[in-house]
């Protein structure tokens, strides 16, 4: 198994308020890994970590090393924008552009110039419309606007608008929240078979989600990372109270 | 071990806890019994152990219902899925106990005159010896005792021991007073006694098994088959 992410020694400050607490964790490749733990714990905010998206919050100062394939990703020659090519998100709401579900895959693409030609764009769309999972849902309404979709649909666009830049990782912060347990299952199935060929990590407040996409669970507490291990060692045997008492429902 | 935030659930716990408890309860009261049966020559007895085995079988479909309702309804993890688990392999071993205790009244009921006081004795002996375990392992149920659970295990070779012994003098009863009709259903008892030591056994497993998640390894202080395998020795 080789490391995708290296996070050594994190801190992450909002002002004076420190939102992580030293934290080092390995992400393998090709893998998904799982985030859990109480609301306010810093799970959205150790993923923002991993593609800079803290940057844009002015409060917010992170201190420690994140390697992306063993290099430092705050490093002087690291592109922000580059690098969220390389590791795209997916929110906890369905976002897609105000614009056509052609045009909301297509973007990505063209800023990058990934694709020399029309034929080659309507190709990129096509194929991550068919990896998400959407195609047959939408082929004979790319011109619709993405934002008349159902919850679902819009959900799975914006992971074909991730997937369409070829990203190397997928952060997803609580994708499947708003989704009712089909588009639920359909996502996760996405999920699973899209992660041989990318490196996922979920932020998720569904314990069984957890346990039934994940191989690697992380449980934090407190802006701490309480236990990291295999996920069905994690469900079935923690090692720490502290996460026992999460996993089960129990008072701390 | 702490609380769950849900009540209900605390709630769904406790009362599987209860009913697995008040089966361990009815199978002692069988066990006991049944040896009494034996000992005092008592048909009375019998019949009543064959009204409370019906009570245990309602109670094990009960506890199975409550277990696959707490399962779909919490999705429960770790040590809380371990308990539930258990709670339908210890209700299961339960009830086959009822079923023994219940087979063993109806046989003593058969044989009960045929035989001196010095035989009954040392079937009633083996007996004993499988209710003490059976209480040490119920009282370890009850208790969360981790430390009985494992004594009940280790101690399980001394009831092989006895029925190995038993069965041996039992056969040569057999063979010299040609009492081959009422002689089975004697050994029968003492095989049954003998199974229900093994029950109690894997109850005790499963407990540690709840507590823990480690299993217990399967090799325990054995003892060995009977000298006489009956049909070797037959003439
Ligand atoms: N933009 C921000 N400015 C100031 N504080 C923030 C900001 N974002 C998060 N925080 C604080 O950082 C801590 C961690 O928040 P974060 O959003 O990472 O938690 P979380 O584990 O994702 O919670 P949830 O499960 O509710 O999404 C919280 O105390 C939160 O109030
Ligand atoms: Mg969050």
């Amino acid at each position: 198994m080789s490391i995708k992410f290296k996070a050594e020694k994190v801190d992450v400050f909002y002002n004076e308020k420190q939102a992580i607490n030293n934290i080092s964790l390995n992400i393998e490749k090709n893998m998904i890994t799982a985030l859990i733990g109480p609301s306010g714990c810093g799970k959205s905010t150790f993923l923002r970590c991993l593609n800079r998206m803290n940057d844009v919050i002015d409060s917010c100062k992170i201190t420690g090393n994140i390697l992306l394939d063993n290099e430092d990703i705050y490093g002087p020659n690291i592109d922000p924008v580059d690098l969220r090519a390389r590791v795209g998100m997916v929110f906890q709401k369905p976002n897609p552009f105000p614009k056509t579900i052609f045009e909301n895959i297509a973007y990505g693409p063209r800023i990058h110039g990934l694709a020399s030609n029309n034929k080659e764009l309507r190709e990129i769309v096509f194929n991550s419309l068919e990896k998400a999972g959407l195609i047959d849902e939408v082929k004979d309404r790319l011109d619709d606007q993405a934002t008349g979709l159902s919850g679902g649909q819009q959900q799975r666009v914006c992971i074909a608008r991730a997937i369409a830049v070829s990203p190397e990782v997928i952060l997803m912060d609580e994708p499947c929240s708003a989704l009712d347990p089909i588009a639920t299952a359909k996502i996760e199935e996405l999920m699973n078979e899209i992660s041989q060929s990318y490196t996922i990590v979920i932020v998720t407040h569904s314990m069984q989600q957890a346990a039934r996409v994940s191989k690697k669970t992380a449980f934090f507490h407190l802006g701490e990372l309480i236990e990291y291990g295999d996920t069905d060692k994690i469900f079935t045997k923690p090692k720490n109270q502290k996460t026992l008492d999460y996993i089960t429902g129990r008072f701390g | 071990m702490s609380l769950h935030i849900s009540s209900a659930f605390n709630e769904d716990l406790t009362h599987i806890n209860a009913k697995v408890n008040e089966m361990g309860g009815l199978c002692e009261r069988m066990l006991e019994a049944s040896i009494k049966a034996i000992k005092k020559s008592d048909v009375k007895i019998a019949d009543q152990i064959i009204i409370l085995d019906e009570k245990i079988n309602t109670l094990e479909i009960e506890v199975n219902e409550a277990v696959i309702k707490a399962i779909a309804l919490r999705q429960p993890v770790a040590d809380d899925l371990r308990v539930l688990i258990s709670a339908i392999k210890i209700s299961g071993a339960f009830e086959r106990i009822g079923d023994l205790c219940k087979n063993i009244a109806k046989r003593t009921r058969l044989v009960l005159d045929d035989f001196p006081k010095k035989t009954r004795d040392k079937i009633a002996n083996l007996g004993e010896k499988v209710l003490e375990q059976l209480t040490k392992s119920i009282n370890s149920y009850t208790k969360q005792d981790l430390q009985l659970a494992k004594i009940v295990w280790e101690k399980d070779y001394e009831i092989d021991e006895m029925y190995t012994e038993l069965f041996d003098v039992l056969l040569k009863y057999l063979k010299k007073k040609k009492r081959i009709a009422a002689g089975s259903h004697l050994v029968i008892i003492a095989k049954n006694f003998e199974r229900i030591g093994d029950h109690t056994t894997h109850v005790s497993r499963m407990i540690h098994f709840a507590i823990t998640g480690e299993s217990l390894n399967l090799e325990r202080p054995k003892f060995n088959l009977p000298s006489s395998l009956g049909e070797n020795n037959e003439t």
